[in-house]
């Protein structure tokens, strides 16, 4: 598994604290600095990469040389899932074509709302219009795989402008969703915002309704987030959450091999100066690592295989209603969902 | 010589001025250099700087060589600044022949600062008013001395009129100090009999007691008795109290401030107001005024990790080592687990101690609501005091309660008068009597029960008069009471910890406020939780903390792990830090949740 991370964004939203800046003067070194780093792991297999950020696709045609770069230094396998996340307003059906051709088969693109003020509210650059037009360019450029992001319990969002965004997808009708509750991050704009957040309950409310009416439309929930049809559920992301190593790339970005996680400075200028490579780790010990299993695991809907072990940290949550085991897999209940950090803070190391 | 002795303290508000005065008098007199002294160094825990307040007495011996030409030793006595230390006020009191009254030019005369005049007065000490802060644009000194003179009913004219932050006449206070206060007059052949007005633990020395011999001569060697203790040790060292340092001398003698060490363990066996004298030439008597004094309020106090337990009762040891009305014994509590009931002089003592607590011993603590002493009169006729709520007998063992009164003083402007009596009233208070100090201000006078002041009272009142208001008290009697157990139920069990005794008549309106707190206080459960409050059985008022409805990250990929792990930890964290009070998880803040009403 490749990740590869563009810290570019047209502006930054009002929600994000992910690591992106505006600077478009970066990105002529970035990308060179980026295709040496992916020039480094000359010659390594992998069966998913996935271009993340920011927005990869705010720089343009520099996507495209390291689309290009991938292809040329890394062993790509067959049915190899490569997954590139676009925002609408920054890509046409000429740049989507490119990709198409180079080999990126899927797309994951953050639509968040059909609602134009909620889309405001959030800091985003496009109108609903855009995302249809996204859509348009990203079917016409040959992609059958694609995702939507929704976000859920934002400013002035109401059950009713859901349900108006719900029934913009089943137009649209992509494969696969991926609705988020919107998390106030410390660090971010909204965190010093007085906002017009839908309480506790509404935000269950529209999680449960989104949750029922993409899964009418044949998307199920696979993960506490990730709704998929069939066979369209992302294998970069399952990844993840089943603890498969992984090298990350670009400013920023987290690896995750031979037992440690690494992690690539975030400043941008560092970076390019080649510097803060993989320098700082945490090594991950086997115990913490089976709990990770499930600390990760338990995200998804069909849970982890499981044969009784951390009884101490299992029965207690089976008791109270959080975890059952099903055919020999332990996984959220229902209520489990809705309350998953107290499960997962049992898999914390002590 | 005693004739070249001045034995005095200084009698004055919070913040009118008393460490700034004493600093430059520390100054002036050369005893220690401006540039090597910290800033008012006679209060020197770290707490008293920070609160400007005085906690413990200090003293400090001063050379100052007068117009007359003679030298003179003059020991100033620092007096705690607050009710709660009253008794201990009064045997620095005892230990002084006068007393600088000093009064912020702008502000006049406060409560607390005449409760402590009168106590002066009774101790028969020369009375010098000081009139500082004269370069605040709002000084008014001619008002202030009127004032004085009117409300205290000693001359005034020619107080000197200073700035003991900007130096101003500063210069005038020792020739005063001289001029005015009697020297002490002791007889010097007689059997020693010596004023214990403060101690302190050494770890080198043992307990450092600081005396004020009143007549005859202690000195190294000899065998002394503390008359109400009757312990008996021998003397290692006397010494006087230098700003820097202790000095030893081979004596001290009638009239003169000292400390003695004695390898004495503990402060236990050095009370305040007790009198030293030689055991083999006893006094026939001691000084008058020694008490023995008795907390006032109780709570309790529990580490909030119940592992340490064992270091808290090694700070609660070594906090007694320097505080002798501090204290402490077992006690267990069904929620709370193995913790101390522990007494304190008062409502800041009681805060003191815990700040320190938490502070220089690094603990994390639960305490309980304060209470009082009430006084049970049982149908069997037995008569037991309870301090801690849960120990009241069932409702049909008791023939009768009564509960602890103080005499409270409210020094307040006009304009406040009502609203103050409004509080007072609603307080339960006896109105006695109000007297106008002059034409703005007045004295109000109201019997008030303890336990109605405990809480907030002082917030209350600050509030009430925006800040004008000052409070003063001292204790009263214990009057028969109509007072009921309330109790908290959380899930149907009564955690008790949280049950508080109150009046019958605001039972009620208690309950109900203290559910609706407890609502506010308490994090939702992954079940509901129903609050009830509750007399002999009896719900009262209800309230519930809904179920949770939600609490999970909505996203975690490959560059989140980390950082979503750190942000469980802190929530872990945060768990840990509740209490496990039978199914229901309870935030430290909720057992002090009963008294923060308002």
């Amino acid at each position: 598994m490749i990740y590869i991370h563009i810290p570019f964004c047209v502006r930054k939203c009002l929600y994000c604290d992910f690591y992106s800046v505006t600077d478009k003067s970066l990105y002529r070194a970035y990308t060179d600095a980026l295709i040496k780093e992916i020039e480094g792991i000359k010659g390594t297999e992998t069966n998913t990469v996935y271009i993340g950020g920011g927005t990869p696709t705010a720089i343009g045609n520099y996507l495209l040389e390291i689309v290009d770069a991938v292809n040329k230094n890394l062993v790509l396998s067959e049915n190899c899932e490569f997954t590139v996340e676009a925002n609408p307003g920054t890509v046409d059906e000429k740049i989507l074509s490119s990709l198409y051709k180079k080999g990126v088969n899927r797309i994951s693109l953050g639509a968040q709302s059909f609602n134009d003020n909620e889309l405001r509210a959030l800091g985003r650059i496009h109108t609903s219009k855009e995302i249809f037009e996204s859509c348009d360019a990203i079917k016409n450029a040959g992609f059958s795989n694609f995702s939507l992001d929704l976000m859920l319990a934002t400013p002035h969002q109401t059950m009713e402008s859901l349900e108006y965004t719900l029934s913009c997808i089943e137009k649209i009708n992509p494969p696969h969703v991926s609705a988020y509750s919107l998390i106030v991050e410390e660090g971010t704009p909204f965190y010093d915002m007085e906002l017009n957040l839908p309480n506790e309950d509404t935000e269950r409310k529209m999680y449960y309704y989104a949750s029922d009416f993409l899964s009418k439309l044949g998307l199920l929930r696979y993960e506490i987030s990730n709704f998929a049809k069939e066979g369209f559920e992302s294998r970069h992301n399952c990844g993840y959450w089943r603890d498969e190593e992984y090298i990350g790339l670009g400013a920023g970005a987290h690896s995750y091999y031979g037992g440690a996680r690494y992690f690539n400075a975030s400043d941008i200028k560092s970076y390019i100066e080649g510097k803060g490579r993989k320098e700082d780790y945490t090594p991950i010990s086997e115990k913490e690592r089976k709990l990770e299993l499930f600390m990760l695991g338990l995200r998804m809907t069909a849970g982890v295989l499981y044969s009784g072990e951390f009884p101490e940290r299992v029965n207690p949550l089976i008791e109270k209603g959080l975890l059952e085991i099903k055919e020999g897999r332990l996984r959220l209940t229902p209520r489990g969902t809705d309350c998953a950090n107290l499960v997962f803070m049992e898999f914390l190391n002590d | 010589m005693q004739e070249n002795i001045r034995n005095f303290c200084i009698i004055a508000h919070i913040d009118h001025g008393k460490s700034t005065l004493a600093d430059r008098l520390l100054e002036l007199t050369g005893s220690i250099e401006s540039r090597e002294m910290e800033q008012q160094l006679l209060d020197n825990m770290e707490l008293e700087k920070e609160r400007g307040i005085t906690i413990k007495a200090r003293a400090v011996r001063l050379n100052y060589k007068a117009e007359d030409g003679k030298d003179y030793v003059l020991n100033l006595i620092d007096t705690p600044g607050h009710v709660d230390f009253n008794y201990e006020v009064s045997r620095s009191l005892a230990a002084c022949e006068g007393a600088l009254l000093v009064v912020d030019a702008s502000q006049g005369i406060e409560a607390q600062t005449l409760a402590n005049t009168y106590l002066a007065l009774d101790h028969n000490l020369e009375i010098l008013p000081v009139i500082n802060k004269i370069d605040l644009p709002s000084a008014r000194p001619e008002e202030i001395v009127k004032e004085i003179e009117d409300i205290i009913g000693i001359p005034a004219d020619e107080a000197p009129k200073i700035s003991a932050k900007n130096g101003i006449n500063i210069e005038q206070i020792p020739e005063y100090i001289v001029k005015n206060i009697p020297a002490p007059k002791g007889d010097e052949d007689a059997p020693p009999r010596a004023l214990i007005f403060d101690s302190y633990y050494d770890s080198y020395k043992g307990v450092i007691v600081y005396v004020r011999v009143m007549e005859g001569e202690i000195k190294p060697g000899m065998r002394i008795r503390f008359m109400a203790t009757g312990g008996e040790f021998d003397v290692v060292e006397t010494g006087y109290l230098h700003p820097k340092c202790m000095m030893p001398s081979k004596s001290i003698k009638a009239g003169e401030v000292g400390y003695i060490a004695a390898s004495i363990k503990t402060v236990r066996d050095t009370q305040v107001g007790d009198t030293v004298t030689d055991a083999d030439n006893p006094a026939k008597e001691p000084l008058e005024g020694y008490k023995d004094i008795n907390p006032m309020v109780y709570c309790g106090i529990y580490p909030a990790d119940g592992a340490k337990y064992g270091d808290l009762r090694d700070a609660l040891e070594k906090l007694q080592l320097n505080d002798a009305s501090l204290s402490f014994e077992a006690e267990t509590s069904a929620a709370l687990g193995f913790g101390f009931r522990c007494g304190f002089l008062g409502l800041l003592h009681m805060e003191i101690i815990q700040e320190r607590l938490e502070r220089e011993f690094n603990l994390d603590l639960v305490t309980t609501a304060p209470s009082v002493v009430y006084k049970v009169h049982k149908t069997t006729g037995e008569e037991i005091f309870v301090s801690n709520p849960t120990n009241l007998p069932a409702p049909a063992e008791i023939d009768y309660m009564e509960e602890p009164f103080v005499n409270a003083h409210i020094f307040v402007p006009q304009e406040y008068v009502g609203a103050i009596m409004e509080l007072c009233q609603d307080r339960r208070g006896n109105y006695i009597g109000m007297t106008y100090l002059d034409a703005e201000r007045a004295d109000l006078h109201y019997e008030l029960p303890l336990n109605e002041i405990i809480y907030d009272f002082f917030d209350a009142i600050k509030s009430r008069s925006r800040g004008y208001a000052s409070f003063d008290y001292e204790m009263g009697e214990y009057v028969k009471s109509d007072l009921v157990k309330l109790d908290i139920l959380l899930n149907g069990d009564v955690v008790d910890a949280l049950s508080f005794i109150v009046h019958s008549t605001k039972s009620y309106a208690r309950g109900r406020r203290i559910a609706e707190k407890l609502k506010e206080t308490i994090p939702r459960q992954l079940f509901e939780v129903p609050i009830q409050a509750a007399i002999g059985g009896k719900v009262i008022a209800r309230e519930t903390v809904k179920a949770m409805r939600k609490d999970v990250l909505a996203k975690c990929y490959g560059g989140d792990i980390t950082r979503k792990k750190k942000l469980l930890e802190k929530q872990k964290e945060g768990k840990k830090r509740m209490r496990q009070v039978g199914s229901v998880e309870l935030p430290q803040e909720a057992f002090m949740s009963v008294l923060k009403l308002d």
